[in-house]
């Protein structure tokens, strides 16, 4: 690609390019060993957009939000704003006194943002600049969830944020490359970017799948000379980075998606040597909590506008210690106003300052989405991202995968009339292609919406 | 509320509107052979014991032109009070007047094609009857006021039309959030540092 040309397409997807960063965004770009590029991303943020993001972060540092079971007065105060603005908020709110009758609001659940999402979306809101982030469907409800680049745009300071309490010093604005998300999946988008709210700092996304790489060594390479700050994931990806021996390490490692356990915890410690912090975050809420860097089974609330609370099965907040269901209320996502919005996690909470600092209110014991990997009759590995990754292109609204102790994979799945015999056929083909064609995978359509607790993966061979 | 005279009777009187009422007005100022809608609110004004209009009152009569079907509903309710039954029973006076000029008539008149509905089509000519009777106080004989009251929101023009449009706005707004989330599924996001 010509130079004018580049710059043209780089300014089209990052607003605010100043030349100066056309150094890094070459430098990823045109690496010897850098990734075969399949797709080209940026921030989208223009001035104004990119104000609201420093606006956010300077109210994320000096406003921390510090609550119990019931929501503080700015989100009783936005609830009553977006009360006027979106059709939902208008009936579940109608005739309910929000401070006083807080715990009879009618939770929105996930079933809800799949067919009532225009009753959500506020009336006034201007979808020109909608986008949408895919997702990689570990919860077994893939939700394609509008977003506003400013509001993607927070997830920088909010993940600066985190890794700072979890001790991150090293600025990652600049002339630099702030951090690599890695993948590990058969098939995914990789990029390379700038973000302004970084100074123009670069990040990549990549696939350590051979196949998305010159050669067998060329991941590595690379990594390690992007030297970027920190690398984003999922246990899944570390596992195979620490697996193919990739040397690099960064100064702190940011996992995300899939929950992870102790033992891969401790794994990651001991490979990378650096803070290994976990975060909680969601396609339709974005980050919502960060582990505790002096408990990391603790998960402190990380963004000022959102109110978090565990309720149970009638809508009643659980007492402190008792499990139940995780519910959002609140955000930035001018598209996706969130109303007790259930995110089909279980967890409990703990409130009161805590001894690393931080006065906002944890989440313990989070039965967040598990990794789970699937077997080829060979051995081969696959991730179960990869299986959400192609369900999620057809309109499926729940499914579950299970693999029996024979191999054998079931797929059910409870989908509208718009999933026609033939894309079903085209996704079982699609699925059993990631086994090599080695196992069968019979569909089973469920007339009625699978159980939102259903585990959306469960595989029963043993090893 | 008192009992009135039955929906059917009302009905009735509504079906029998002689030719003459569905002609057009006359121009303001002018003169003819057509409707002169003052003269005949004024004579059921004083028929039924009321005050004759005053000038004000004329000229936005006069000046009401432009509400679609407004004029002719006056006149047909003109003609639905001008009968035996309101003659003798007279309602309170102010009440005809205040219904008259209400926002509800123009209102009523703009979500009908055309006014004669309110006689050809079952449903509108119940509403207008029950319309005519709920404007003085009455509710149909043989019914009681909260069967009325019912019956009365379930033909309300107005409301069905608000209903009807929120529906298309709500329908509109489906579908450019369906098309916006579509378009740009296909297309790339933002780009962000973690995933989900």
């Amino acid at each position: 690609m010509k130079h004018e040309d580049m710059v043209k397409s780089l300014s089209e997807r990052v607003p605010l390019l100043k030349k100066e960063w056309l150094g890094i965004y070459r430098r990823m770009g045109e690496h010897p060993h850098a990734p075969k590029w399949n797709t080209l991303c940026g921030d989208r943020l223009f001035e104004a957009d990119l104000e609201s993001v420093r606006s956010f972060e300077g109210k994320l540092q000096k406003e921390r939000l510090n609550f119990r079971e019931l929501p503080p007065e700015s989100i009783i105060l936005w609830c009553s704003e977006m009360e006027r603005r979106s059709q939902w908020f208008e009936s579940v709110l109608n005739g309910i006194d929000i401070k006083n009758d807080w715990c009879r609001i009618t939770p929105m659940t996930r079933r809800d943002m799949q067919s009532k999402l225009e009753q959500i979306v506020p009336l006034d809101a201007d979808l020109s600049r909608l986008v949408v982030n895919p997702t990689s469907g570990t919860t077994g409800h893939p939700i394609p969830a509008p977003n506003h680049p400013a509001a993607v745009g927070c997830y920088d300071p909010l993940i600066q944020y985190a890794l700072r309490m979890n001790g991150l010093n090293t600025d990652c604005s600049g002339d630099k490359v702030a951090a690599i998300q890695i993948c590990s999946q058969q098939k995914t988008i990789v990029y390379h970017t700038v973000h302004s709210y970084l100074e123009g700092a670069g990040f990549a996304k990549i696939n350590l799948e051979q196949n998305c790489w010159r050669t067998d060594e060329s991941s590595a390479f690379y990594i390690n000379d992007m030297h970027p700050v920190f690398l984003s994931g999922d246990p899944y990806s570390f596992l195979d980075y620490i697996n193919r021996g990739i040397e690099y390490r960064p100064e702190s490692i940011l996992s995300t998606a899939i929950s992870m356990e102790k033992i891969v915890r401790d794994k990651l410690h001991g490979y990378f040597r650096c803070p290994v912090v976990d975060m909680y975050s969601l396609n339709e809420t974005g980050p919502i909590a960060y582990s505790c860097p002096h408990d990391p089974s603790k998960f402190h609330i990380l963004p000022n506008d959102i109110f978090v609370e565990v309720l149970s099965g009638t809508g009643e907040p659980v007492p402190e210690g008792e499990r139940g269901e995780i519910a959002v209320t609140g955000g930035r996502n001018p598209y996706l106003p969130l109303l007790r919005y259930l995110t089909g996690d279980t967890a409990s909470m703990n409130y009161g300052e805590c001894s690393c600092g931080e006065i906002s209110p944890a989440i313990v014991n989070l039965g967040g989405r598990k990794l789970v990997l699937f077997y080829g009759k060979s051995g081969k590995i696959v991730n179960s991202i990869d299986i959400s990754g192609i369900i999620r292109s057809f309109p499926v609204y729940t499914f579950s995968f299970i693999q029996r102790s024979d191999y054998r994979c079931t797929l059910k799945i409870a989908a509208g009339g718009e999933l026609t015999s033939r894309s079903a056929k085209f996704m079982k083909e699609k699925i059993e292609s990631l086994f090599d064609n080695e196992i069968k995978v019979e569909i089973e359509s469920e007339n009625i919406l699978l159980k939102e607790k259903t585990m959306p993966f469960i595989c029963e061979l043993e090893l | 509320m008192k009992e009135g005279p039955s929906i059917e009777y009302m009905l009735d009187r509504l079906t029998a509107i002689p030719a003459v009422f569905m002609k057009e007005f006359n121009k303001a100022g002018g003169s003819g052979t057509g409707l002169e809608l003052s003269a005949i609110v004024n004579d059921l004004l004083l028929d039924t014991g009321d005050k004759p209009l005053n000038p004000d009152e004329i000229k936005k009569l006069e000046n009401s032109a432009n509400k679609k079907n407004y004029r002719k509903l006056i006149v047909i309710l003109c003609h639905a009070y001008h009968d035996l039954f309101f003659l003798e029973n007279r309602p309170e006076p102010g009440l005809i007047r205040k219904f008259f000029f209400s926002q509800k008539l123009p209102a009523l008149g703009a979500v009908v094609d055309s006014e004669e509905l309110f006689i050809s089509d079952p449903d509108r000519r119940e509403e207008l009857c029950r319309l005519a009777l709920d404007a003085v106080n009455l509710f149909p004989g043989g019914e009681d006021e909260k069967r009325a009251k019912e019956r009365l929101a379930t033909l309300d023009s107005i409301e069905r039309k608000k209903i009807l449009d929120r529906t298309r706005e709500a329908q509109q707004r489906a579908r450019e959030i369906r098309e916006a989330m579509l378009r740009q599924e296909a297309e790339e996001a933002a780009s962000k540092m973690s995933r989900e």
